[in-house]
């Protein structure tokens, strides 16, 4: 799947245009706050519904303006022509794939794939466990659609649980826990498969780029690790539910599983350095880039945002030579980088960003 | 407000109609022949003189107990319990289901406030205990509340071994093509395989 044009109405501080990024690699160089992010987020946005960055599609309206909206035609790897649009009109969002409404959002997930490379990654290193399940939920939901129906169903569940803990219907609680049980369990099953398969993964890339001797991996935590079956797990939930009453919510179950970044000393997070720690979190988006190629053998859109400016040129080297396996990028720069021009092949369009107008780079 | 205004608000107001579509319905009304309009807006005012709950199974009636509940020709033994009154209207229709039903009046659902206190199940028991069921086919939605709610009735129905108790099965649409299948309904039908 590739982008081969991209039109931007009211959208942020983007001019409204319609831009040709028909090429393998295109390349945004500017300044900061000229539009760049918000290129790729307006991408983001038409492969997924929502943005990386925007908690409400509200934010990305231009300023003083009420709607707006985005398009795109993409060209698959049968090539087959294909539209996407995104429009905020009155307050509401809507999508549609070829002028079909898309009616569920997971109807997106495997229509473009699509993985962004952000300065917030590093929280998958250094933030609260939260954004490494978010991390492993968002990988394994790529490849894996009953994995994204299970994780669903088991919040959808998780709420009823703890709104009839909060209501003291105690007659329905060991229902919730009988069906908790049967969505945890296979959640828990997927994720100590999907972190080994990981693990073949991540480290390797990371010696390989780190170009020190430090060994990282990944370290599955299950709240439930003492359970195997459904049973087990219903048991468990019937031991603590008194626990679970005090403290008027669900306190153990898959939602409070941990994937800890370790090292040979422990966990990463204590040991690493800054470098370290942000090179880490490039490694988890590539890794994710190489897991889905091998789940599915297709390649996704890759969006890079601003991520190489914090390496040196040594490891930066190192990290461009791994970036294959790719259906399209998008990279975004600072003027001052001047290495683009190397990364750059012959299926390359390079733009200059100025105050939200693109122009196709000189020289 | 303009009574187009006002009539085209009151139709937005109804499951599925939103503002535009309610605005096209109010401008044909205003074109369409009056007859209609009479007939329609008479048939608005008296469904809820007309029609009520069965005071045996729930389901809409002009006449109690319904004629699902009076018909000597069905199938006393079996009996399918659903979500809402118009369920039974859809599972009749399929026209392979020829037992009595059990309107449940909703699902079990916490967050909005539904609790077995607000359903039918007391209704229902009653019904099991002094009737002759062999069989009781659940067939609330194929959502978390309806999955809550059948569990919650196998619950309530443990005591009864004599009991069978099945749920409808869901998976693969009939005559259509494995290759169309989404992948989530294929997963899950993978899943959820019988055995030949």
């Amino acid at each position: 799947m590739r982008f081969t044009s991209v039109r931007f109405d009211r959208f942020r501080n983007i001019s409204n245009s319609s831009v040709s990024v028909d090429a393998k690699q295109v390349m945004l160089i500017g300044p900061n706050g000229q539009g760049k992010t918000n290129f790729i987020e307006a991408l983001y946005t038409l492969c997924y519904g929502s943005s990386f960055k925007a908690v409400n599609s509200r934010e990305m309206i231009r300023h003083g303006e009420k709607d707006f909206s985005l398009s795109a035609t993409l060209k698959n790897d049968e090539g087959f022509d294909q539209t996407i649009e995104y429009r905020f009109f009155d307050g509401k969002r809507s999508m549609s794939i070829d002028g079909r409404e898309v009616r569920d959002r997971k109807e997106l997930i495997y229509n473009v794939p699509c993985i962004v490379f952000s300065h917030d990654d590093i929280s998958f290193v250094r933030g609260e466990p939260e954004f490494r399940r978010r991390f492993f939920d968002q990988t394994m939901s790529m490849y894996n659609p009953l994995f994204f129906d299970d994780m669903r169903r088991y919040k959808a569940i998780l709420k009823q649980r703890n709104a009839a803990i909060k209501d003291e219907r105690t007659d329905l609680i060991p229902i919730y826990d009988g069906q908790l049980a049967r969505y945890g369990i296979e959640i828990q099953r997927e994720r100590i498969k999907a972190v080994y398969e990981f693990n073949k993964i991540f480290p390797r890339m990371y010696g390989q780029v780190s170009c020190t001797g430090t060994e990282i991996s990944i370290e599955y935590v299950p709240s439930w690790g003492d359970c195997a079956t459904v049973q087990d797990v219903e048991e468990k939930l019937a031991r603590t539910l008194q626990r679970d009453i005090k403290l008027q919510t669900t306190a153990s179950g898959v939602h409070r599983d941990r994937f800890v970044v370790v090292d040979e000393n422990g966990p990463f997070t204590l040991s690493g350095s800054t470098g370290q720690l942000r090179l880490a979190s490039l490694i988890f988006r590539m890794a994710q880039t190489s897991f889905y190629r091998m789940k599915t053998g297709k390649e996704p859109v890759l969006l890079v945002d601003d991520v190489l400016l914090e390496l040196d040129v040594k490891r930066r080297g190192a990290f461009l030579e791994m970036m294959e396996g790719y259906s399209q990028a998008f990279f975004t720069f600072l003027p001052e980088e001047r290495y683009f021009s190397a990364l750059a092949d012959d299926d390359c369009l390079i733009y200059d960003v100025d105050d939200g107008r693109l122009s196709v780079h000189e020289g | 407000m303009t009574a187009l205004e006002q009539l085209a608000r009151n139709l937005s107001r109804l499951p599925g109609i939103g503002p535009k579509s309610a605005s096209r319905i109010a401008y044909h009304l205003i074109k369409t022949d009056n007859a209609y309009n009479q007939a329609l807006s008479q048939d608005i005012a008296h469904i809820q003189e007309v029609i009520f709950p069965c005071s045996i199974c729930g389901s809409y009636t002009e006449t109690d107990p319904c004629p699902y509940c009076t018909d000597p020709s069905r199938d006393r033994s079996t009996l399918c319990v659903v979500e809402q009154p118009q369920d039974v209207v859809t599972i009749s229709a399929s026209g392979a289901y020829d037992g009595l039903f059990h309107v449940l009046g909703g699902a079990i659902n916490p967050l909005d406030g539904v609790g077995p206190e607000h359903l039918t199940f007391d209704k229902l028991l009653k019904r099991i205990d002094e009737g002759s069921f062999k069989e009781l086919i659940i067939a609330t939605n194929p959502t978390e509340e309806g999955d809550t709610t059948a569990l919650y009735i196998r619950h309530l129905l443990k005591d009864r071994p004599d009991l069978t108790i099945t749920r409808l099965a869901s998976g693969l649409p009939i005559g259509g093509d494995l290759e169309y299948a989404d992948r989530l309904t294929l997963a899950r039908s993978l899943r959820g395989r019988i055995k030949l």
